[in-house]
């Protein structure tokens, strides 16, 4: 069988470990076909390749049985592939026309000057075509998140391609506009168009997607008509296994209250955040993109400072004014951004590994730092953690991801903390790192440390956590226990479907 | 076990070009090779070099300061007009006042006010030099008192004093940086600074005191500059800037930021002077050795480049 | 959609109109129709440098290099023209303004330095050049009288330099807005990412745009030399900083994607009025510069400010 667009043994991998392994299938003309892997498991990478950002290292790939070599992002558009990025490719300072209209601008005979009129009537009527409500004469810079990716749905539109990849179009994006979303991909559909689609959420694939393909860590697993699957063997076919939430692991929740927090309030961010974190709980944060939960979390570390709200530290009220402050009363903070904001690429991993703790040295003559006392540092966490290094002073970016990650999850270990705020604590890392890092987690949760974590991927979160918050805008919509824990409901509730009933008494 | 060789070789790359250059030089020129010229090349080194003491710091922190030059013209005519008027050691603490506070004044607007070192100091860079020609009126002034000429000109057990005033400060300098908090901070902040913030250092303050450092330096290089001429214009050290981040970036000091060292820089400044001495002995017209510092720098620049390439290529091995 | 609104630039008028009365008051030569005509000449000198440098600011980079650009150009222009006549001086200065633009934007792009670091090098070495080709002196052409049209002359009793800077400022207005050419400059500037995704060759671009202020520096120099009749390696010296000043209070954006012709050209006749008012009131030269400095400083200040606002608009708005 060789279908319209074929995908013959491509492979690519980064800094020596693999992205995709091998993966080769078909997919028809006109159908909407979904791609579904958990995080990790190479669904944006082999989009990037199809989209000609990257360059498969081995493999091929077919339109109608022809070979096309996709070495940049002209040939991708010139073979008639169009991708919408996850992260926004608009252009802040220009309007919507002109970057739906970025590449072939329409133009004046004669002149060459760009025809704004026609620019402005052709974007209308597509975004119109697309019931989209957007002026097209508006700067993309001052647009809303959702508005964006309509956008840059109108802009992969506009080049009249064959075929449409849509990567995770529905991440930011509230209930109505995914069932707007749906029907223009129904639209797209019946123009004869193919489809790509990837995404997390199971309803919109049972709803859309003709055909699914399953990746797991890079490899191709399967591809089946969707009346073929149920929503259960799908995770099946993602997760290798089923996952079950309430037999996973021992909680080690104790009665105390470590951690209260009270009417916390940003303007704009977040608002009536209340909530108590108990010794030895691992208490989990989910909800969309731009639900507050990342600022609230910065809030509590001093990365922001809150407008109002009390926190309670151990029964007795602290103030939060900067990072000194939180790091003092025993908080601690690990970035989901490990490249930008976590590591120090350039310097050493005992550097990298003291660069909290180093204040509480011992110095001599005031200032002295002696390199001693930090080696001393390292080799304790190396050894909790069982770090892997060729020696103290190599420089951390030749370390994998998952030991880069153990040393700043150890650089806060190193100082006698009580609470600790993760941000995707096992984000691209292997699956061995991953292990350990949970373990981790329960040596820490058993020792009585308060754990406030966010996973994007909801089965970790079900997995990890001993309960959950779940944030809508800015407002926590619902409070699940672990017993209770299952997907369904913590969409419902990040959707902003449910709401805390103390949130409703107060709003009643 | 090669892999450690080939990084210490980078690490010390310019080490081996000044001796490589030198070993030529006094083979085969008979003036470089006099020990006169030798002490020269060290005493002029460090007229600049005690600045780009300050400038590593600032191109380790991944900023870069182009007001020195001018800040120096400043702080040099104010220091010979304050010696005229009172002890030498009040109008030395009071330039190095000034230094810190003309540093002060780049790093508040570029720390608090959140703009690119770059084009405030380029900013500065003009204020600066304006100021001193109006405190002079576009004349030189002129201070020649024995000890502060010694200063410039004397040597101590042979060796000319502003190299050891250079080496002490650079040793003092490479120390802090190496082992202490604040140095240790400075280079996180080269590497990035939102896990500095994270890791609870006051990023903004870190930054300004950065600049208020390279002020002090340059106050330093100024007492010396004008002790060695025993006089002032507030037209001095007019690429001055341009000779202080050659010898960093010579220095192996990356662009980038997040790494370099002290050292180097101190053999950069070395090699740099020794250059320009060489095409003095030849007497290559002044504007040739423009050009040629240039490409100099350029190179420099380009083999930044190539190492961040490099680095690159490593991550992926 | 109105990119240039006159509301965003009425404050530097407001001003212009200010610091003209202010000065009319103390210096009443100031108002002489002698003095207006010659302002509006001093203008045209940066002003249209300064719209090349929109461009350039416009697409996220700077050009130090410009004051030694135009002592390179005057030197050419005046051994050139003095050799084959003033046609083939300026032919031959457009192309070395080209080759200089393409020598920067080559190495900002191609060996990945910052453009001001960039551009702080080739400063030196384009003025070295420039020297060594004037021999270290000037090189007077006080008998190539045709020069003098481009700024003694007039067209309809309007100066030439007021008409060039006219014609340039169109011109670059109708390719900032209305070409794909401007489209891609301003999308550069305003995320580097996204446009190369989008398919632009971005770097091609980069180098367009020190181009743009080299050839821009090109009328300027014109212009300049036949105001002072000779070619010379040091002229400039000052002159980047007055350009990148100008737009910079002018309104364009420090970090690229947004820029403001208007605002450019409002800034160049209030810093031309400050120059010519302290000017005429016998003011030293140096506090001329120290003036700029400040001025500088404070439309750094401003400027950023007022980004800092549309951005807090920004996040303002996510939610």
């Amino acid at each position: 069988m060789s279908g319209f667009l074929e995908i013959r043994h491509v492979s690519k991998s980064f800094y020596g470990v693999f992205a995709l392994k091998d993966i080769s299938f078909d997919i028809e003309k006109g159908s909407v076909h979904a791609v579904m892997g958990e995080n990790g498991a190479g669904k944006s990478t082999l989009m990037k390749i199809l989209g000609g950002v990257y360059q498969a290292d081995k493999g091929e790939i077919f339109i109608r049985g022809e070979k096309q070599k996709l070495d940049s992002v002209q040939d991708a558009r010139k073979a008639g592939i169009s991708v919408i990025y996850q992260e926004f490719n608009l252009i802040p300072d220009l309007t919507v026309a002109e970057n739906i209209f970025i590449i072939d601008t329409p133009k004046k005979t004669g002149l060459g000057l760009v025809d704004k009129k026609k620019q402005n009537e052709n974007a209308k009527k597509l975004l119109e075509s697309l019931k989209i409500n957007i002026n097209p004469k508006v700067l993309v810079g001052n647009l809303s998140v959702s508005e964006k990716q309509m956008v840059e749905i109108a802009k992969a539109l506009a080049h009249d391609s064959e075929i449409i990849i849509m990567d995770e179009p529905t991440a930011a994006l509230n209930d109505d506009e995914v069932v707007s979303l749906c029907q223009m991909v129904r639209n797209l559909k019946e123009q004869g168009k193919t489809v790509i689609y990837i995404s997390h959420r199971l309803k919109e694939v049972f709803d859309m997607a003709d055909t699914v393909t399953v990746l797991r860590d890079g490899t191709y697993v399967a591809t089946k008509p969707i009346s073929e699957l149920t929503e259960n063997l799908i995770i099946k076919l993602m997760v290798g296994h089923e996952i079950d939430g309430s037999k996973a692991r021992k909680s080690y929740v104790k009665r105390e209250v470590v951690l209260k927090v009270k009417d916390l309030k940003k303007a704009g961010m977040f608002e009536d955040v209340s909530f108590e974190l108990h010794k030895g709980e691992i208490l989990g944060l989910a909800g969309l993109m731009g639900c507050g939960r990342e600022e609230m979390l910065s809030a509590l570390y001093g990365l922001i400072k809150a407008d109002s709200g009390e926190i309670w530290m151990e029964g007795s009220r602290i103030q939060i004014n900067s990072v000194k402050d939180a790091i003092h009363k025993g908080i601690c903070f690990l970035t989901d951004d490990r490249k930008d904001s976590g590591i120090l690429p350039l310097m050493s991993v005992q550097e990298n590994m003291t660069m909290i703790s180093i204040r509480n040295l011992r110095k001599k003559l005031g200032f002295y730092l002696r390199s001693q006392d930090e080696l001393e540092q390292l080799n304790t966490m190396a050894g909790v953690m069982n770090i892997k290094y060729a020696e103290p002073s190599q420089k951390i970016t030749f370390l994998s991801g998952g030991n880069q990650q153990k040393v700043l999850l150890g650089r806060n270990l190193l100082l006698q903390n009580k609470v600790f705020i993760m941000l995707e604590p096992t984000r691209g890392i292997d699956v061995g790192a991953k292990e350990e890092i949970y373990k981790l987690l329960r040596r820490l949760t058993q020792e009585g440390m308060g754990v406030l974590a966010v996973f994007s991927d909801m089965n970790e979160l079900i997995q990890v956590c001993d309960r959950a918050l779940v944030f809508w805008q800015g407002r926590i919509t619902g409070e699940i226990e672990r017993e209770e824990f299952n997907k369904e409901k913590i969409l419902s509730y990040a959707a902003g479907k449910g709401r805390r009933k103390s949130c409703e008494t107060v709003q009643v | 076990m090669s892999e450690i060789k080939k990084i210490s070789w980078n690490k010390h790359m310019i080490l081996l070009l000044l001796l490589i250059f030198w070993t030529v030089m006094v083979t085969t020129n008979p003036a470089f090779r006099n020990a006169d010229n030798l002490m020269n090349i060290l005493r002029e080194s460090a007229f600049t070099g005690i600045t780009a003491i300050g400038m590593t710091y600032c191109i380790i922190m991944g900023d870069f300061d182009l007001s020195v030059g001018s800040m120096l013209a400043l702080m040099a005519v104010v220091g010979v007009k304050l010696l005229n008027i009172c002890n030498m050691w009040l109008a030395f603490l009071l330039i190095l006042i000034l230094g810190v506070i003309c540093g002060s004044l780049n790093g508040f607007i570029i720390a608090y006010l959140k703009i690119s070192a770059f084009i405030v100091t380029l900013g500065t860079f003009y204020i600066f030099r304006a100021v001193a020609y109006i405190i002079t009126d576009g004349k030189t002034v002129v201070y020649s008192d024995k000890f502060f000429m010694f200063l410039g000109n004397g040597t101590i057990m042979k060796m000319p004093v502003p190299f050891l005033v250079f080496v002490i400060l650079a040793v003092l300098a490479s120390i802090v940086l190496r082992h202490s908090v604040y140095g240790r901070s400075v280079m996180g902040m080269g590497n990035s600074v939102k896990a500095c913030e994270i890791s609870g250092i006051n990023t903004k303050f870190i930054k300004m005191s950065v600049f208020m450092l390279a002020g002090a330096f340059t106050a330093m290089s100024a007492i010396l500059s004008a002790s060695r001429q025993a006089s002032a214009g507030p037209g001095m050290a007019a690429n001055f800037h341009f000779d202080a981040i050659t010898m960093v970036v010579l220095g192996g000091t990356s662009l980038s930021g997040g790494a370099g060292s002290i050292f180097n820089t101190v053999i950069a400044a070395v090699f740099y002077t020794s250059m320009s001495n060489c095409m003095n002995l030849y007497h290559v017209d002044t504007q040739w050795q423009r050009i040629f510092m240039g490409l100099v720098l350029l190179c420099a620049f380009a083999m930044d480049f190539i190492k961040q390439i490099g680095r690159d290529v490593g991550i992926k091995n | 959609m109105k990119r240039f609104r006159f509301s965003d630039t009425a404050g530097l008028f407001g001003a212009i109109i200010l610091v003209f009365i202010i000065f009319s008051c103390l210096q009443p030569n100031m108002l002489t129709l002698f003095n207006i005509k010659n302002i509006f000449v001093q203008v045209s000198i940066t002003a249209i440098a300064a719209a090349g440098m929109t461009f350039a600011m416009t697409a996220g980079v700077f050009d130090l290099s410009i004051g030694s650009i135009q002592a390179l150009l005057s030197v050419v222009i005046a051994r050139i023209g003095l050799q084959f006549g003033l046609a083939a001086g300026i032919t031959a200065a457009f192309a070395v303004a080209v080759f200089c633009g393409i020598i920067n934007g080559v190495i900002v792009v191609n060996l990945k330095i910052q453009a001001f670091a960039a551009t702080l090098v080739t400063m030196i070495v384009i003025r070295g050049i420039a020297i060594l080709l004037a021999h270290g002196k000037e090189i007077p052409i006080y008998n190539m009288n045709s020069i003098k049209f481009f700024s003694s002359g007039t067209i309809l009793g309007i100066p030439v330099p007021i008409i060039i800077m006219i014609l340039v400022y169109a011109v670059s207005f109708i390719v900032y807005e209305y070409t794909e050419f401007g489209m891609y400059m301003r999308s550069v500037g305003s995320n580097l990412r996204a446009s190369t995704v989008s398919g632009i060759n971005t770097g091609k671009y980069l180098i367009f745009a020190f181009v743009c202020t080299a050839v821009g520096t090109v009328f300027s120099t014109v212009i300049m030399t036949s105001q002072i009749m000779f070619g010379k390696g040091t002229v400039g010296e000052d002159f980047a900083m007055d350009v990148i000043t100008t737009v910079v209070l002018g309104g364009t954006v420090l970090t690229g994607g947004k820029g403001n012709l208007f605002g450019t050209m409002a800034a160049s006749l209030l810093i031309a009025v400050i120059k010519n008012g302290l000017n005429i009131s016998g003011v030293n030269t140096y506090y001329q510069q120290l003036v700029i400095g400040i001025v500088f400083i404070a439309a750094l200040v401003l400027n950023n400010g007022k980004n800092l606002q549309i951005f807090g608009e920004k996040t303002e708005r996510r939610r």
